[in-house]
């Protein structure tokens, strides 16, 4: 993007409005502080923006994608009901380590119905292409 | 093409330095932070190729001496560092 | 802040946002749109009732744009265009069909 060479170049360097691709990093159990209350909080707001936002789940994090889990019976928001709602924000990239379920005896599985389950090393290797990266 | 990542727990309290250090690449570089500054001595650090910098005045106020792999930095050095970054990560 | 209903003071926060949805109630819902210069329609009922639901279901108010997303889902393009949901709610769609409906304010309103 540093060196345009024709009029198409130039035209979306000069556009006004940037796509910033952020990835946001969830290594936090669902009721660890607030730390999954907040990230999903930041998910909805840059994609109301309209940035483009894809969701990460490593270590304890991939807790938050189980189903079936009964936040209120703590008298807790049951903010994982929000993930379902993911689409309508259009935010549709979203991985789960696939390392971290195994070490925690955890199926291939989660709340997403597009997940896309990776090793530490694929995900370490998707890491440099987005502009920012927010781990909670 | 590297990214700085900012440790600032200790790697015997949480499993901030685990996570960090399983997606740390080859070119990246590790800085320790506040409590993070303990890692200096945790076995995973030892091992590692990357280069590793620390606070010094955190390392001081915990009396952390310098370590061989280990390079204490002061703030203005780790804004340098943040500048050169292409991106920074912080694992808290 | 309250608002008096059936005899009974419903808390809302300062901006008139019921704070428990449970006290909720349809003709609850026609004395906060009057304070909004609404009129309720049936088409306005349309809306509110799915942003009520979208609450019970994905337990957080939509913002504009998913709330176009979620309608267009389910009603078809007609009726998810923000210049038709702008008709029916000129002050905000998301802002005051959730206020209507007693959920709370969409924390990403724009």
């Amino acid at each position: 993007m540093s060196s345009s060479q024709n009029s198409a170049t130039n035209l979306q360097e000069m556009s006004p409005i940037t796509v910033t691709r952020y990835a946001i990093i969830n290594t936090s159990a669902p009721f660890d502080r607030l730390k999954g209350k907040e990230s999903l909080d930041a998910a909805l707001i840059l994609a109301s923006y309209e940035m483009d936002v894809s969701l990460f789940f490593i270590g304890n994090g991939v807790y938050q994608t189980q189903a079936n889990q009964q936040a209120e019976s703590i008298a807790h928001k049951d903010y994982l009901a929000t993930f379902k709602a993911l689409e309508f924000y259009d935010i549709e990239d979203i991985y789960l380590c696939q390392d971290s379920l195994t070490e925690r005896g955890l199926a291939t599985d989660s709340v997403f119905d597009d997940a896309q389950y990776l090793s530490a090393e694929q995900i370490k290797a998707l890491l440099p292409q987005f502009d920012v990266v927010l781990t909670f | 093409m590297s990214i700085l990542h900012i440790v600032r727990s200790n790697g015997f309290n949480d499993d901030r330095l685990q996570q960090c250090l399983n997606l740390l690449a080859e070119n990246d570089k590790l800085l320790l932070i506040d409590d993070g500054v303990y890692n200096v001595s945790h076995p995973t650090c030892a091992s590692l190729t990357q280069a590793i910098f620390a606070i010094d005045s955190h390392c001081q106020a915990r009396n952390i001496v310098e370590q061989g792999n280990v390079k204490q930095i002061n703030i203005e050095e780790f804004v340098n560092l943040s500048e050169h970054a292409e991106k920074v990560i912080t694992w808290q | 802040m309250a608002i008096e209903f059936n005899n009974q003071q419903i808390d809302t926060d300062s901006q008139g946002y019921l704070l428990n949805i449970n006290d909720w109630h349809k003709d609850l819902a026609c004395i906060i749109a009057k304070e909004e210069n609404i009129e309720l329609t049936p088409a306005h009922w349309e809306v509110v009732n799915f942003v009520r639901d979208f609450y019970i279901t994905y337990k957080t108010s939509p913002a504009i744009r998913a709330l176009t997303k979620a309608l267009k889902a389910e009603y078809g393009e007609e009726k998810a265009n923000s210049r038709y949901l702008y008709r029916l709610f000129p002050k905000g769609p998301a802002k005051q069909a959730t206020k209507i409906a007693g959920l709370p304010k969409p924390a990403r309103c724009i």
